[in-house]
Order: structure tokens, then C-alpha cells, then sequence
């Protein structure tokens, strides 16, 4: 399964071209041949969808806060401490098991790396956060009564959300 | 050298020559082309400048557009270096206007009992779907908010204080404040009030049931408050007033007191001046109780000690059930050494004593009062609080003798019932009510 914060990030139609350091080069380089071959429409978010992403990203950024402000980041290896927020983000139900494999697979080793590894995971959430906001906008769609998030309505919006980037299914 | 070839132009040189009206059209038509190249080139450059110093995201870098204009802009550069700064500045106040909104909409979440970053999730997303703000600004706001997503109270303050920063200097204006506890009137700045109306404000906290302070700040004093504060002033007036003559009120009383006990049980009676004392103590004190003049009598009509001593049991008792109920009976058996004694039942030393106590109980209460700056208004509820929070014996400490501080011993029965009459020794030897036993005396230097 593809990651879905790569995804989102790399359909945004305003998105600043950017590389992503080599050791986490896989994660959204992977899907950008796939998309840029696809002639696809905008994605259109819906209100409550996009206060999924909205979500998922925040809890994502959330989680990867203890870690980015650990002093011994850059410095040694701090796996364990990504497993911890890795299991809190699967405690929350905020990511998948499989999901959550997939994004740490590519962690590497070196402690300067895995700190250019996480600030990319964080920076990547908050570009998404932004692309999703923008093309909610862009997309006008009327506002729908009951078109509400809910904690409970969570997955249901985040696949609805998801539809709109097959790319990364 | 080779022979130029003229066949191109071989008819120029039969052409007739250009009378001066023409040179000057052909001059005009030069200069008007030379014209044209330098103001495309100028344009040319000036949108270069445009296009190299805008980023992704539509904003303007200020200084290299006016550095690049200056050297690609040509005979364009002034005009349009003025253009720039008129630009920037149009697009900074729109950032400014746009930032303001943000934060004087995300603030309205603040009027919410509990907001979460469920409410800042929905309010970023109508934001950014119904204003031409940057979703970067959005979410620099949603960012802010979420390093609070585990603390609802500090995540409320942090959405408060966002409508502060959106009044600018404005928030620093003045505006009624909630009223004292004496129901004075205050000023606090608008970007205080903001911040109590959120319930997050200086020393709110939550309520006996937790969670979230209340929402909302009261301006204005309670319907009957000015009448309740009103009796409780007068109340503390007047105990102030008394206040003043402890000194004179104990003088008397202790020298009752020892003439008393000098006399002891086969005394021929007290003299004119203990009757005097007691007599000017009943007429002193009689403003404790409201109406004891009707009940008691008139005491300028006391003519013996024995009368006296009648109208002082009825003043203390009264006073004694002012303080609360048992404080008569516990003075009177603290004394007595039996149960179920009262003021009524004591002789004229006792007497003398619980009349001491009482009156050291209600200087405490007026000095402790303003030693927790108690204001007018609330003095009555502090007094009630009061006469339940100290042990009445605690004040008579040092005028009991060896006997009656072993049978208070007995009753204390309990660590709370030690503690507090402990607690009240400590405090009127604190208030200079009673001398403190284990100070160093002067006694054999």
C-alpha cells in the first residue's frame, strides 16, 4: 500500500517541486511516474474529508513531535523513539499497521539521516495539509448539510478523501 | 578589394533626393522605434524582475524585485521601482487584514465550553474554503493551536489569545472588569477581558466539579449584593469600632479578675471599683447584642455586684451564642471541669474569665479579618466561617489553671479537635491576644 501522505502531497496541483532526501527518496518518488502519467481531474475534497486530512496529518505531526525535539536526534539512533510514536498513531487508530511499515521501511541507519528522514515525514504532513486545504478551496464545492467529521466517521471520510487520489491506491 | 555588389540598390542612386521634411519623418520614425525598443526592453525586464522574485505561493521578495528592476528596468526603473513598493505594501496590508480575520474567527471558537482541534480542524477548513487567505497562514494558525491538542484548558487560551492579536494595540484599551469581593467596580485591559470571558483568564480556574472554567465575566455585582454588603459592613464597622478599646476593655476585665481571686471564696464581696468595672464592661458591650437593652435592663441601674454579675452572665451568654453554637458551653465547662455548664452557672471569676475569652475571640476575628484583607462586603460570611473554624477554649490558654487545662485535655479527643485548638492558641498568641508561654522572659537576669 502506498503511503496516502505522499500521495496527497504529490496530487496537489500547487505543490512546490521538491526532492526528497535520498533516504526517503522511495516513499514519494514512487508514485510520482504513476501520477504524472495520469491525466486526472482536481481532487475535490468535501468539507468532512478534508477535516480528515486535516486530522490525520495533525495527529501525524503530533506524533512525530516528541521526536523532532529529542536532543539526541542527528546524533544517535533514535528508531525506538519513532516506534513509540508509531504506536501511538496505531494506538489512535490514526494509521494502519501496514501503513505504518510502509512508511518506516525506508528509515535509514544513520542518525543525520533519520533526522532528515523524520523532518521530511513532518514537513511532507504539513505540505499536505496545505495542498488539501487548497484544493478544497479550489474546488467550491456547496456546502452539505451533514457533511460533518466525526471521530466515529473518521475512516469513512479518509477513504471518501482518498477516492479523489487513485494514484496512490 | 572586391567590387561591391550595387545591383541591389542600384536604383537609390537615381532616386530623386529627400527634400527636408522627409529626413525629418524618417528621423521621427527612427527615434519613435528606438522609443519602442527601449520600452519593450524596459517592460521586458521589469516582468523578468516580477517573475524572478515571486515564489510559488504569490508572495513578493520586496528587495530583489527593487534591486532588479533598478538594473533591468531601464528608463522604466524609477516608475516602476515605485510601482513595487506600492505593490508590496498593497500586498502586506492585505496579509495583515487577512491574518486578522483568521485570527478574530478562530478566537470566536473560544466562546465554546471545551474547544478541541476538532473545532480548529472544522474552522480551518471553512476558512480556507470561504476566504482568499494562504492555507500556510491557516495552517500556521491550526500548528499553534495543535502543540496544545492534550491540554483543553491551555489549547482555549491559546484560541483566546489569538482574537488579542488580532486587536492589535486595541487590546490594551481599558474596560469594565469583574467587580471585587467588596463589589468595587475595576478596569482591566481588553486583552484581559478577552481572556476571562474564555474562562482562561489570571486565577480562573475550574470549578468543585473540574473540567473547563465557566465562560463569561460578570461586570456587574450579584441583585442584593450592595444590601448584603451593606449589613456586613455596618457589621464590621462596628466590630472595628470595638476593636479600638480592647486595650481599655482587658485592662478592666483583668483587673476584675485578680481582685476576684484575691477576695476567693471567704471574701466580704468586691469593692465599689470591680462592681464599676463590671458595670462599665455591661454597658460597653452592650451593642454585641441588638436589642439586649429591652432584655438585660438598663445598666446605669446596676447597684451592686451581685446585679452586675447578672447582667454580665446574660451579656456573655448572648454573645457567646452570637459566636455559634456550643461556644457558651465550652467555655463555661473548660472552666467548671463538668459537662453541660453554661455561662449562667459560672461565679464571678469564671465569669470574668470567659468574658475574657470572648472578647479576645472577637478581636481575632477582626484582626485576622484584615489580616486576609477580608472586604466589607464579605465580612459577615467570614465571621460565621470564623466562629466555626477556631476552638472558643484556645483564647482563655493562658487564664486557665493546672486543673482546668487537664480536664480541656480529656476533651480533646480527637487529632482535629487537638489541631484546632492548637491552632487557635497559635493564633492569638499571633495576634499579641494572649503572650506566647514559650517565649524567653526576662525572669533571673
Amino acid at each position: 500500500m502506498a503511503n496516502p501522505l505522499a500521495a496527497l502531497t504529490q496530487a496537489a496541483p500547487a505543490q512546490v517541486p521538491q526532492t526528497p532526501p535520498a533516504g526517503a527518496a522511495g516513499i514519494l518518488a514512487r508514485l510520482a511516474p504513476q501520477l504524472a502519467a495520469q491525466q486526472q481531474p482536481a481532487p475535490a475534497p468535501t468539507h468532512a474529508q478534508t477535516v480528515a486530512a486535516m486530522h490525520r496529518f495533525g495527529s501525524i505531526k503530533a506524533a512525530l513531535q516528541p521526536v523532532l525535539s529529542d536532543p539526541n536526534l542527528g546524533k544517535s539512533n533514535i528508531r525506538p523513539k519513532l516506534l513509540d510514536a508509531a504506536s501511538d498513531l496505531l494506538g489512535e487508530k490514526v494509521l494502519s499497521l501496514p501503513e505504518i511499515m510502509n512508511a518506516i521501511k525506508d528509515l535509514p541507519d544513520d542518525p543525520l539521516q533519520q533526522k532528515k528522514f523524520v523532518e521530511m515525514m513532518y514537513g511532507t504532513a504539513t505540505k499536505a495539509q496545505i495542498a488539501v486545504l487548497n484544493q478544497h478551496r479550489n474546488a467550491n464545492l456547496p456546502q452539505e448539510d451533514g457533511d460533518e467529521w466525526t471521530p466515529d466517521s473518521h475512516d469513512q471520510h479518509f477513504a471518501g478523501l482518498m477516492a479523489h487520489y487513485p494514484g496512490a491506491r | 578589394m572586391a567590387e561591391v555588389d550595387t545591383s541591389i540598390y542600384k536604383n537609390a542612386a537615381g532616386a530623386a533626393p529627400m527634400n527636408p521634411l522627409q529626413v525629418l519623418q524618417l528621423l521621427t520614425l527612427a527615434n519613435e522605434n528606438k522609443l519602442f525598443q527601449q520600452t519593450y526592453g524596459a517592460r521586458q525586464g521589469i516582468a523578468d524582475a516580477y517573475r524572478n522574485n515571486v515564489d510559488p505561493e504569490g508572495n513578493l521578495d520586496t528587495r530583489g524585485l527593487q534591486r532588479d528592476v533598478a538594473t533591468k528596468g531601464g528608463f522604466l526603473a524609477p516608475e516602476a521601482v515605485g510601482q513595487g513598493v506600492a505593490n508590496s505594501t498593497a500586498q502586506f496590508n492585505q496579509q495583515v487584514l487577512q491574518l486578522n480575520h483568521l485570527r478574530s474567527t478562530v478566537s470566536s471558537l473560544a466562546s465554546l465550553p471545551s474547544p478541541t482541534m476538532r473545532d480548529v480542524n472544522n474552522w480551518a477548513v471553512t476558512a480556507a474554503r470561504n476566504t482568499n487567505a494562504p492555507a500556510e497562514m491557516i495552517q500556521g494558525i491550526v500548528d499553534g493551536a495543535a502543540q496544545f491538542r492534550d491540554d483543553p484548558k491551555a489549547l482555549k487560551a491559546y484560541i483566546a489569545k489569538q482574537g488579542i492579536l488580532a486587536s492589535g494595540t486595541g487590546a490594551l484599551s481599558g474596560q469594565a472588569g469583574p467587580p471585587t469581593a467588596a463589589g468595587t467596580p475595576t478596569q482591566i485591559s481588553t486583552g484581559e477581558a478577552i481572556l476571562r470571558r474564555a474562562g482562561v483568564g489570571p486565577g480562573q480556574r475550574s470549578g468543585s466539579s473540574g473540567g473547563m472554567p465557566p465562560t463569561g465575566m460578570a461586570t456587574g455585582v450579584a441583585p442584593g449584593f450592595g444590601e448584603a454588603a451593606g449589613a456586613s459592613g455596618a457589621q464590621m464597622a462596628n466590630e472595628r469600632a470595638k476593636a479600638a478599646t480592647f486595650g481599655s476593655d482587658m485592662f478592666a476585665m483583668n483587673q476584675l479578675k485578680e481582685n476576684l481571686e484575691k477576695l476567693g471564696k471567704t471574701g466580704t464581696g468586691p469593692g465599689t471599683q470591680d462592681i464599676n468595672n463590671l458595670k462599665s464592661f455591661v454597658q460597653t458591650n452592650l451593642g454585641w447584642v441588638p436589642g439586649a437593652k429591652t432584655v438585660i435592663g438598663d445598666p446605669s441601674k446596676i447597684s451592686n455586684y451581685d446585679e452586675a454579675v447578672k447582667y454580665a452572665t446574660q451579656l456573655a451568654a448572648n454573645r457567646a451564642s452570637m459566636f455559634g453554637h456550643g461556644t457558651d458551653q465550652a467555655l463555661a465547662t473548660s472552666l467548671i471541669g463538668s459537662p453541660n455548664t453554661h455561662i449562667s452557672n459560672l461565679g464571678g471569676v469564671d465569669l470574668t474569665k470567659a468574658i475574657i475569652g470572648l472578647r479576645r475571640m472577637e478581636q481575632a476575628q477582626i484582626l485576622e479579618a484584615d489580616r486576609q484583607e477580608i472586604q466589607p462586603g464579605q465580612y459577615s460570611k467570614f465571621a460565621a466561617r470564623f466562629a466555626t473554624s477556631v476552638d472558643p477554649r484556645g483564647f482563655m490558654f493562658d487564664q486557665y489553671d493546672k486543673k482546668q487545662l487537664q480536664n480541656i485535655a480529656k476533651t480533646l479527643k480527637t487529632p482535629a479537635q487537638r489541631q484546632r485548638f492548637n491552632a487557635t492558641v497559635k493564633l492569638a498568641i499571633d495576634n499579641g491576644l494572649i503572650d506566647n508561654p514559650s517565649a524567653p522572659t526576662n525572669a533571673g537576669q
